[in-house]
C-alpha cells in the first residue's frame, strides 16, 4: 500500500473485512469497521454469504412506508476531504425482480461534509425488465448543476468501481470491467471542485427510493460486498 | 415589577404566534417555530443550500427552520403542498452544507404527516426542520407549502401572578 492511500485504508477494512471470520458467525454490526450505521425507515444487515466467495455481506433493504427520506446505508468517514476519489464496491440486485423506469433508489454516495455535494450512484430499471447504475455528479459547467448518465448493471454480483477527480474535473466508470484503460465512460472537462471541494463520507446501501421502488421492494434486500475506497491507483478485481 | 415580568412573558409566547413567514434561506436565517402554529412558505424563492441530509441528495431548494425539543414532544407537523409537486420534509440534529441524518421525515405531493414521536428527540436540544425536494427526485422540485407545527414545546423561562 502506498502512502496516498494510508488515509483510506481503514476503508479497505469494510466489508472484505470480515473475510478474516469466516469461521465464525458474521458480526452482529457494521461498526466498526464502517464509522456510521443509522439505517432510517430501512434495515443493514450483515449476513453470511460473502458476494466475492468471502463469510459475509451487507444487506439493505427499506421498509414499507418508507419516504424518499429512506436510508439503509452504512456510513464511512475515514475520507478528509479528498480531492480525488476512487471506490469500488460490489452489488446484486437479483432479489429485486423485474424493475421498471420508476422504480429507482441510490446504491452508493459520496460526499463533502462541508458543500454536501458529490457523486450519487443509483439504479433504476430500463424498461426491459433490466436494472442500470445511473450516475448523478455536481457539475458547475452544467446548466442544470449536475453531469449524469448511465449504465448496464447486469444479473449477478458484480463490480461497480469509479474514479472522481474533483480537483481536475475528470470522472470514470467500470462496471464489472478490470481494464483500467477502457472505463465504460470517461467524462472530463467538468467543475466539480466549486461545488463539491473534496470527499469527506461515503455511504453504501439503498437509500432515497421512489415510491414504486418502495411498493415494490420493501423489505427485499439489496446485496453488497468488498468496498474498497482509494486516492489515485486503480482497484480492479 | 411582577405585572411586567407577566406582560414580558405572555409577549414572549405571544409574538411566534403572529409570525407566519417563509422559513430561512440559510442555516444563520432558519425560522425557529412553535407549537401548534401554523406557517407557509415557497422553496422557489430560496437555494439548495444543503446539499445532502446524511447520503440522501438534496437536489431541490431548501428552506429552513428550526426549534428546542420540549421535555415532550408529540403528535405531528401536518404539511399541505400547493400544486402537487414533489416535496420532502426532514428533521435533523444539524443545519449546514450537509444537513446530518434524518431523524424524522416524510415525502408527498399533496398532504402528509411527519411525526414528532417523543422519544426521538433530546428535551433543550436544538433540531432543524428542512422543507425541501423529494431525494428520489434529481428534477430538484421546488414549490409553495403550508404546515402546522406539533408539540414541541417552548419552555417558559419567567412567569408571575400578583
Amino acid at each position: 500500500m502506498n502512502a496516498k492511500m494510508k488515509v483510506l485504508a481503514l476503508a479497505l477494512l469494510g466489508l472484505a473485512g470480515y473475510a478474516g471470520s469466516a469461521a465464525a458467525s458474521c458480526p452482529s454490526s457494521p461498526v466498526p469497521p464502517w464509522s456510521v450505521n443509522a439505517p432510517f425507515q430501512g434495515t443493514t444487515a450483515i449476513v453470511a454469504g460473502g458476494l466475492d466467495g468471502s463469510a459475509c455481506r451487507l444487506d439493505s433493504a427499506v421498509s414499507a412506508g418508507a419516504s424518499g427520506f429512506a436510508s439503509a446505508q452504512v456510513e464511512d468517514d475515514t475520507p478528509t476531504a479528498e480531492p480525488r476519489y476512487r471506490a469500488q464496491f460490489m452489488v446484486n440486485v437479483d432479489a429485486l425482480a423485474a424493475p421498471t423506469l420508476t422504480t429507482v433508489a441510490n446504491v452508493f454516495s459520496a460526499t463533502s461534509s462541508t458543500t454536501g455535494n458529490g457523486i450519487n450512484l443509483a439504479i433504476f430499471g430500463d424498461g426491459s425488465g433490466a436494472w442500470r447504475v445511473s450516475y448523478v455528479i455536481a457539475d458547475a459547467n452544467n446548466p442544470s448543476g449536475f453531469f449524469a448518465g448511465s449504465v448496464p448493471l447486469p444479473a449477478g454480483s458484480k463490480h461497480v468501481e469509479f474514479d472522481l477527480d474533483v480537483t481536475g474535473g475528470n470522472f470514470s466508470i467500470w462496471l464489472e470491467n478490470n481494464v483500467e484503460a477502457s472505463p465504460d465512460v470517461t467524462q472530463g472537462g467538468l467543475n466539480t471542485a466549486t461545488p463539491i471541494g473534496g470527499i469527506d463520507s461515503a455511504f453504501l446501501g439503498l437509500a432515497a427510493p421512489s415510491d414504486s421502488f418502495v411498493a415494490t421492494y420493501a423489505g427485499t434486500a439489496a446485496q453488497f460486498d468488498r468496498f474498497d475506497s482509494r486516492r489515485s491507483s486503480f482497484i480492479g478485481f | 415589577m411582577k405585572k411586567l415580568l407577566c406582560a414580558l412573558a405572555v409577549a414572549a409566547i405571544a409574538a411566534p404566534g403572529l409570525a407566519l413567514a417563509d422559513g430561512g434561506t440559510s442555516c444563520a436565517t432558519a425560522q425557529e417555530i412553535f407549537s401548534n402554529q401554523p406557517y407557509s412558505g415557497d422553496t422557489s424563492t430560496s437555494t439548495n443550500f444543503v446539499g445532502a441530509f446524511g447520503g440522501l441528495p438534496s437536489p431541490g431548494p431548501d428552506l429552513a427552520f428550526k426549534f428546542t425539543a420540549g421535555a415532550q414532544t408529540g403528535g405531528n407537523v401536518v404539511v399541505n403542498i400547493t400544486g402537487g409537486w414533489n416535496a420532502g420534509v426532514v428533521i435533523t440534529g444539524a443545519c449546514g452544507g450537509n444537513g446530518g441524518n434524518p431523524i424524522q421525515a416524510a415525502t408527498g405531493t399533496t398532504t402528509f404527516n411527519v411525526p414528532l414521536t417523543n422519544g426521538s428527540f433530546v428535551a433543550g436540544n436544538t433540531y432543524y426542520l428542512y422543507v425541501t425536494g423529494n431525494p428520489s427526485d434529481n428534477s430538484g422540485p421546488s414549490g409553495a407549502f403550508n404546515f402546522t407545527n406539533g408539540t414541541t414545546p417552548v419552555t417558559l423561562k419567567d412567569f408571575s401572578i400578583d
